[in-house]
């Protein structure tokens, strides 16, 4: 038995039915394992890295507030941003993250957009930090 | 009779129009397959997530949800959707006129009423027309190449204006994308949300999910992505309509340009006829006066 994975963003398909042994993920609360047999079950997701295992292969995404569907061993994971961790351009991130701190900063927010910088000033953190995590030595598509 | 350098010249001038319909024609097609992939890039988030959106509304109590509460209209934003740039025949004519039926129809429902645009055609139409204290935002730009963060910040401001309660409901008016000759102009409800009717109710099975945190935060989590994507949508279906609408209305201006061009040159020819049987007449008349 398996899990059928699949991750979906407005901009396309990250992965369609990818068959793995074990899944964790970020939920709002703190991480989840989803083993094969699960109970339906919904939750929304953090900031953080989805970890994939299967036996000859694990696969990291990063995701930043997303939700996810669990029902008949099918695990549905919907966000507007997640990508593969092998992916994620260091360059980019980092100057994402200086500007949204630039704006905390210098500008006079609203209660409501100053948390909204806040949470997209975590994302990009845990986005470098997994992206430098990545170009280590200990790759993250290692066997 | 008309001068053949004359006609010659307007021909030319057709000639150089049609190049550039023809062209225009092009760039809409191609500019048209980028849009509609991107709206099938994005169709499978927005069903998946409408479907677990109804599947929580209808089973659940969530009805209770900040954006999912309906209030008597008294504050109502209408978002009138047009493109930015002419030259696509009754697109944006069709959009402007439904707005303005709207607009004349509910008026008087309203306590406050503004209308806001994206795409500059329906603002510049409009500012002109409607009395200064309606007419509200332009959002410029954004239909040339229509982004998800874009969609979103229009979304989250609408959103943050709903649930301060400073608006009530918000319309949008729009092109849906049928096929590329095939525009229809639709007013739409996005706030507040509603789940999917009750016949598709029925087919949904109840399923006991386990909810972590709450059935409210993860429904708090999931509507605000939800109407995120709505807009998105509207915008794609929008772009994908421009396009189709410009690309049918410069093929037919390119149609046209060639019957021109085809009437205008039969014209030149029998000019040029008409001047060398009169020539050639002259000749003979002379040469019959020298024997004479």
């Amino acid at each position: 038995m398996s899990l059928s994975v699949t991750i979906v963003t407005p901009h396309r398909k990250v992965v369609h039915k990818l068959s793995v042994d074990e899944l964790i993920m970020p939920s709002e609360a703190g991480e989840v394992t989803i083993l094969p047999g699960h109970t339906p079950f919904l939750t929304a997701l953090g900031v953080g890295v989805i970890r994939t295992l299967s036996q000859d292969e694990r696969i990291h995404f990063l995701v930043s507030y997303g939700f996810a569907e669990v029902r008949d061993d099918q695990v549905l994971i919907l966000g507007e941003d997640i990508e593969p961790a092998s992916q994620i351009d260091l360059e980019r991130a980092q100057k994402a993250k200086a500007e949204v701190e630039e704006k905390i900063l210098n500008k006079v927010l609203g209660e409501i957009e100053y948390a909204n910088y806040l949470k997209r000033l975590q994302a990009e953190q845990k986005r470098i930090e997994v992206a430098k995590q990545s170009i280590g030595p200990s790759s993250k598509k290692k066997k | 009779m008309p001068n053949l350098k004359d006609i010659r010249r307007r021909i030319s001038t057709v000639k150089n129009t049609q190049q550039i319909t023809k062209a225009m024609k092009m760039i809409a097609a191609v500019k048209l397959r980028k849009a509609q992939d991107q709206i099938l890039a994005a169709r499978p988030y927005a069903n998946e997530l409408i479907s677990v959106i109804s599947n929580l509304v209808i089973h659940g109590e969530g009805k209770h949800h900040p954006l999912l509460i309906q209030r008597k209209p008294h504050k109502v934003r209408l978002v009138v959707v047009t493109s930015d740039r002419g030259l696509c025949g009754a697109y944006n004519g069709n959009i402007i006129r439904r707005a303005e039926k709207f607009i004349q129809e509910k008026r008087g429902d309203f306590k406050e009423f503004k209308v806001s645009f994206i795409g500059r055609k329906g603002h510049d139409y409009f500012k002109k027309r409607l009395d200064p204290s309606l007419v509200g935002k332009i959002y410029p730009d954004i239909m040339k190449h229509p982004s998800f963060e874009q969609a979103s910040t229009i979304a989250n401001e609408m959103m943050d204006e709903f649930l301060k309660e400073h608006l009530d409901h918000v319309y949008f008016i729009y092109n849906e994308f049928k096929s590329a000759i095939s525009q229809k102009v639709v007013l739409e409800t996005l706030l507040p949300t509603r789940a999917k009717k009750e016949e598709d109710s029925q087919k949904l099975q109840k399923i006991d999910y386990l909810y972590e945190p709450s059935r409210e935060e993860v429904l708090t989590a999931l509507l605000p992505k939800h109407i995120r994507i709505q807009v998105y949508r509207i915008l794609l279906e929008a772009v994908s309509s421009e396009h189709g609408a410009r690309m049918t209305a410069m093929d037919s201006a390119t149609t046209n340009a060639r019957d021109m061009i085809s009437s205008l040159s039969l014209l030149a020819n029998r000019i040029r006829q008409a001047v060398i049987t009169k020539e050639l007449m002259e000749i003979v008349g002379g040469a019959e006066a020298l024997k004479g």
